[in-house]
């Protein structure tokens, strides 16, 4: 593939999920059970394994809900050690769904050939948050499903690690109503301590690490407006307040801990297009994100139907699939496009200067017309951190390149919802983490 | 809330971003804002080697949005009232595929004339032609008659002749018949004529096909201008930043820079030192020998300074090289025939189209010439790397060629260190940097 410098690899490996998130990035349509019936047979094929960079260590199961196929990536995995064999790693997202016992099944085999596996699970917070967005009854069936994997797990013997963690998001609804309701905000992290608590003191195996990562994300990059930042800045002074963790802060806390380094760009840069790409069995692409996308048949389907049964399908609409399929997602075998597709993405991940003029600029912009705090157009360093900030803590050149047109500039959707009070309480918080 | 309120943030930031920009610098006539462009059509009787319209036009102006001339009429008259009667005075570019072979081209020039006549400023309105309308002396009438309704009213129209010269012509063939291309020595001869009795330009392209014949093509056109009594400075010469220059081609553009200040040093000036700096720097020295001076934008071409409609359906585009569907930037709202408004599409886009520096661009933004470097085509950066701002490697090899040489010559003829002691400091700092990089002592 000419790859060799990628390290990561998040393979496509289901096109079709139990579940229809209202958040989910990936819009549905009824072509979805073809698209997966297609990817199953090419992983029967196994093909699809020789062809990934061999100097990777780490495999990404992506695409819909990784259980639905993993039986048969279980089955493949003495070819894929044979053929990757500096693979150190196998991480997958679950929305718990499936029988645990597909899970423990592949762990089994995982140790048997010596990788690694690390999982989270999309898991929102108590029912009426998580069973809001996903659907109903489903924050009981993870939860039941997460006891019954600890069972099982406790009865293998293993020698690799496995680390199971929370992968929370929240849509902007969610946060009006926690700020609403502040009592919400301690029923939400009370309900991760509490099960944590309770699959730690359950688990009996010691090469298990369950990690409480509570801390919600929100849905990026969203269509936020100024109002939905000051709600988040709200959310945010709250979660400050009492202590509770806020992902972004440790975001940003590593970017002002690693100040020191940040001539190298790549470290604080998503690693899409850098050191991991995505791979559906024929074109590598960024990420995952854009996974069904040189699908036409799957682009159509989408297109054909009204546009409110989907989260956003704005981007399908713009053109912007065109241009992904033009240019950002390229054949596996087409060298030439290969090497111009590693320069342009080189331009993100090597240099800092345009994109953090061009957000300076947007959030000045924004300043100007009312839409984040006045803080910013009279405090240049701030406005100067903010840019550093969505550049390195919600750096993604694959959400950009779909909501603007350009790998190098990020959406004013993240400005608003971050620049209206939440940045500042960032700030304030890694002062007193011990950031300067 | 939600989506309704995200857009109408939206379309005030871009108000807000308009007002204090372009809505202004049409008002009060400020530089780097004063100019509208009227993007008509991307449909051509010339099928030029090089050009972008002809290579990508129908993905640059959705075909459906051109097919009717009424509407291409009735959206231009909107925008034109629109602009009126908020007081705003651009200068106005019209273009397209040729449009002096299109009757709606002649009939927007005459509503601009119409509805500006009794205003205290008028616009200039400047029109790129590839002249064939000389070979055909019933349109050729019909322009002149143009040209002289906007004088007599006060509008200047100014044709500038996108004609490569009687050597290079051959990268621009007619799309009809090529192999019975009319244009002789007849038809330059008119329009050299035209040019002089009109007092237009010529912006010729450099391309790297029969960039081996351009130092003959040049001394074509310096004898024609000595010929008509045109300036020998008239002529706007500008490289095609595509990706397809190839080494040998290279080598002769780099021979053709150091002939262009070698001949014109010597044979021109006689050898007149200040009356070279003066052809440099105030004569603009063809455009493509003074590298030198700061432009107050981010980027020398048009780019920041223009407003890019295209009219068949009043998008706001970043310009017309790219003007593709998912790069479009804002639109114009119509009600019962009338601008009323203007809904943002992309305002990020938007906001960093007009406002980038393209020394920040990846890979330039540690590049030691960054500062004298014309810097990419957004367009065929578009085209080639799928990214607006990504230069790519040839380009740089092109520009990189350009400068070495340039400054090669300039220290041989002697002005190089009187340059020096003009330009702004980074300026400077770049030519030292050529000097001691590429330049052997």
């Amino acid at each position: 593939m000419g790859l060799e410098l990628i390290e990561a690899c998040e393979v496509l490996t289901s096109g079709w999920c139990p579940l229809r998130c209202v958040y989910c990035y990936i819009p549905k349509s009824d072509k979805m059970k073809k698209l997966h019936a297609d990817i199953v047979r090419m992983l029967y094929d196994g093909r699809i394994f020789l062809m990934l960079p061999k100097n990777i260590r780490s495999i990404g199961l992506w695409g819909t809900e990784p259980t639905l196929t993993m039986k048969i990536i279980e089955n493949n995995l003495d070819k894929i050690k044979e053929c990757l064999p500096r693979l150190e790693r196998i991480d997958f997202s679950t929305n718990m769904m499936m029988p645990p016992e597909i899970i423990v099944s592949l762990i089994r085999k995982a140790d048997e050939v010596g990788i690694n596996v690390s999982f989270q699970v999309s898991l929102d917070g108590p029912e009426w948050i998580t069973d809001s967005n996903r659907g109903k009854g489903v924050t009981r069936r993870i939860v039941n499903n997460l006891r019954k994997f600890i069972n099982l797990i406790n009865n293998v013997k293993l020698s690799i690690n496995v680390s199971m963690r929370w992968k929370p998001t929240l849509a902007i609804g969610n946060v009006r109503e926690m700020n609403r309701h502040p009592e919400l905000i301690h029923e939400y992290y009370h309900f991760f301590d509490k099960l944590t608590d309770e699959l730690k003191s359950m688990c009996r195996n010691d090469k298990l690490e369950i990690i409480n990562s509570s801390a919600p994300t929100l849905v990026v990059p969203g269509k936020y407006t100024s109002s939905d930042g000051k709600e988040l800045a709200k959310f945010f002074r709250y979660l400050a307040d009492n202590r509770y963790p806020n992902a972004y802060v440790f975001r940003a806390l590593r970017v002002f801990r690693y100040r020191n380094e940040l001539y190298k760009v790549r470290m604080f840069t998503c690693s899409g297009g850098d050191s991991n790409i995505g791979f559906d069995g024929r074109c590598i692409h960024i990420c995952h994100r854009t996974f069904y996308y040189n699908n036409p048949e799957y682009v159509e389907s989408i297109l054909d139907m009204p546009e409110y049964q989907n989260w956003d399908v704005s981007h399908f609409r713009r053109g912007s699939i065109n241009n992904i399929n033009k240019f950002y997602i390229v054949d596996a075998n087409d060298e030439f496009n290969i090497a111009r597709f590693q320069y342009v993405m080189r331009g993100y991940h090597d240099f800092w200067k345009l994109k953090l003029s061009i957000t300076y600029t947007l959030i000045k912009e924004l300043a100007a017309a009312g839409q984040v705090s006045s803080v910013y157009l009279h405090d240049d360093k701030m406005a100067e951190m903010l840019s550093l900030f969505i550049n390195t803590a919600l750096s993604c050149p694959m959400e950009n390149l779909l909501n603007t047109g350009s790998i190098h500039i990020p959406t004013i959707s993240l400005i608003r919802v971050f620049g209206n009070g939440a940045f500042e309480i960032i700030v304030d918080e890694v002062r007193r983490y011990g950031g300067r | 809330m939600g989506v309704d309120e995200y857009q109408r943030e939206n379309d005030e930031l871009v108000m807000n971003f308009l007002k204090r920009t372009f809505f202004r610098g049409w008002r009060e006539n400020i530089p780097n804002w004063n100019r509208i462009e009227l993007f008509i059509d991307y449909v051509c009787n010339q099928d030029c080697v090089y050009c972008y319209l002809a290579r990508h036009g129908s993905e640059l102006y959705p075909p459906e949005a051109r097919s009717d001339p009424k509407r291409l009429l009735n959206n231009a008259k909107m925008l034109i009232d629109w602009l009126v009667e908020n007081n705003f005075v651009p200068n106005i570019d019209i273009f397209s595929g040729e449009p002096t072979v299109k009757p709606v081209f002649y009939e927007i020039v005459r509503y601009i004339v119409d509805r500006y006549k009794d205003m205290d400023r008028k616009p200039d309105v400047v029109v790129p032609t590839n002249y064939t309308f000389l070979l055909s002396d019933a349109l050729t009438r019909k322009v002149e008659d143009l040209l002289m309704y906007g004088l007599k009213h006060g509008v200047r129209i100014f044709l500038s002749a996108s004609v490569d010269g009687k050597y290079c012509e051959k990268n621009r063939p007619l799309r009809a018949r090529p192999e019975l291309d009319p244009r002789d020595d007849r038809f330059y001869d008119k329009m050299f004529r035209f040019n002089k009795k009109w007092g237009f330009g010529f912006h010729p392209m450099i391309y790297a096909d029969y960039i081996d014949v351009w130092k003959l093509n040049f001394l074509w056109f310096q004898e024609n201008f000595k010929k008509y009594g045109i300036p020998f400075w008239n002529i706007y010469l500008l490289e095609v930043r595509n990706p397809e220059w190839k080494p040998k081609q290279l080598r002769e553009f780099g021979e053709f820079i150091k002939f262009l200040v070698y001949y014109t040093y010597n044979v021109i000036l006689g050898g007149s030192k200040s009356k070279f700096i003066d052809f440099l720097f105030r004569l603009k020295g063809y455009n493509i020998l003074n590298p030198f001076s700061r432009v107050g934008r981010g980027i020398g071409c048009s780019l920041q300074s223009m407003l890019y409609v295209r009219i068949g359906d009043l998008k706001i585009v970043p310009c017309h090289r790219t003007s593709y569907k998912h790069l479009e930037l804002a639109e114009f709202v119509v009600k019962d025939g009338r601008i009323v408004g203007i809904r943002a599409i992309n305002p990020e886009l938007m906001i960093a189209i007009f406002t980038f520096d393209a020394e920040n661009f990846p890979y330039c933004e540690q590049c030691p010439i960054k500062h004298i470097c014309s810097h990419g085509c957004l367009g065929a950066q578009y085209e080639f790397t799928g990214d607006l701002f990504t230069p790519f490697p040839t380009l740089c090899q092109l520009e990189l060629t350009k400068i070495v040489n340039l400054v090669e010559a300039l220290r041989d003829i002697g002005v190089l260190e009187t340059v020096r002691s003009i330009v702004a400091p980074e300026v400077r700092s770049d030519i030292d940097n050529v000097v001691r990089l590429f330049i052997k002592r």
